[in-house]
């Protein structure tokens, strides 16, 4: 018999991104560890959720300044 | 000097005093060496934190039964061997690519403080870096931990002992937490989170927030009413469902009344 797989089991070994959603009955979408790929995918089901939206342009906009 | 301190580790306020070096477990049951179980740039965070390149350790000294990375937090041997030069080059790789912040994280990164520190030394002195953890440190880990981290993002999950020891399985937990909280507040620049679990408003939140509306005026605080009912949380009935909005908006008022100073 095959072993069912755990939730830890399937989770890649760390050089691949995830992240993890949670839809509820109402409609609301739980993201957990979101990366730039999950937001976007998040952005384009909902376009007008202003929380999405913000960590895009967060992350557009971001850049790591080196020292003078 | 921090991994001598596994021969008798007091890294957290369980105090085991084991031996890790030789192979002795203590109640978070990890071993000398460290692991991970994800590494990548998340936009989850605080949005004054994001990008962070988040780092999760492996094991926590905590037993929260709602646990969102139980299988991962709770198993101090989950994941890949931690390697801190190799970790550090990724982590290099992201700032370059646009992270703001490198956070470390778990399971509880206390635990594996010789690891954490070392992943540090080794980053640019120019990157922002977030220590988050569940505030159940000891003086020891605390004084290892000054100056290392411009952020202590903590949790403060419980608003009194009897939660902590029925959902979590720890005693003494408020007093512990608040220490912290004072500690790094004074030493760092301290966000507190608190997730708010179904029917735990009254219980937990309101203790929480008073508490850091009388202690910590001004303090950063994420509100996070997106409880993920996994992993134990099934185990108590009243975890066994999302926040619903009549809870959080009820949450969300408590904390305008006392003039919280709420983060997104």
């Amino acid at each position: 018999m095959m072993k069912r797989p755990t939730k830890n089991s399937i989770r890649p070994a760390g050089e691949n991104l995830w992240s993890e959603f949670l839809i509820l009955p109402d409609g609301r979408i739980l993201a957990h560890n979101l990366t730039r790929p999950g937001a976007e995918l998040l952005h384009k089901l909902s376009p007008d959720d202003g929380q999405i939206a913000l960590r895009m342009k967060h992350h557009a906009s971001t850049n790591h300044e080196l020292p003078d | 000097m921090a991994r001598a301190l596994l021969a008798d580790c007091r890294f957290c306020a369980h105090d085991c005093g084991v031996n890790r070096l030789v192979g002795e477990r203590g109640l978070c049951h990890a071993g000398a060496a460290a692991r991970f179980f994800s590494a990548q740039t998340e936009v989850s965070d605080e949005l004054e934190l994001i990008p962070t390149f988040a780092v999760a350790l492996s094991g926590c000294d905590l037993r929260c039964d709602f646990c969102i990375t139980g299988a991962s937090s709770w198993n101090p041997r989950a994941g890949a061997g931690f390697d801190a030069g190799a970790m550090a080059a990724k982590a290099k790789a992201a700032l370059l690519n646009g992270a703001r912040t490198i956070m470390v994280l778990g399971g509880e990164p206390t635990i594996h403080l010789p690891a954490a520190l070392e992943f540090v030394s080794l980053l640019p002195e120019t990157a922002k870096l977030v220590w988050k953890t569940n505030a159940h440190g000891s003086a020891q880990a605390r004084e290892l931990l000054d100056g290392m981290f411009d952020v202590w993002l903590a949790d403060f999950k419980f608003g009194n002992d009897a939660c902590a020891r029925r959902l979590a399985k720890i005693p003494d937990y408020v007093r512990v937490v608040e220490e912290n909280l004072r500690w790094a507040n004074d030493h760092s620049e301290l966000i507190v989170r608190h997730l708010l679990m179904p029917g735990h408003v009254e219980c937990c939140w309101a203790p929480v927030a008073e508490w850091l509306a009388g202690n910590l005026p001004g303090v950063k605080v994420n509100l996070r009413p997106g409880f993920w009912p996994t992993w134990h949380a099934a185990r108590h009935s009243e975890l066994r469902q999302p926040v619903l909005k009549p809870e959080s908006e009820r949450a969300i008022a408590l904390a305008r009344a006392l003039n919280l100073n709420l983060i997104p």
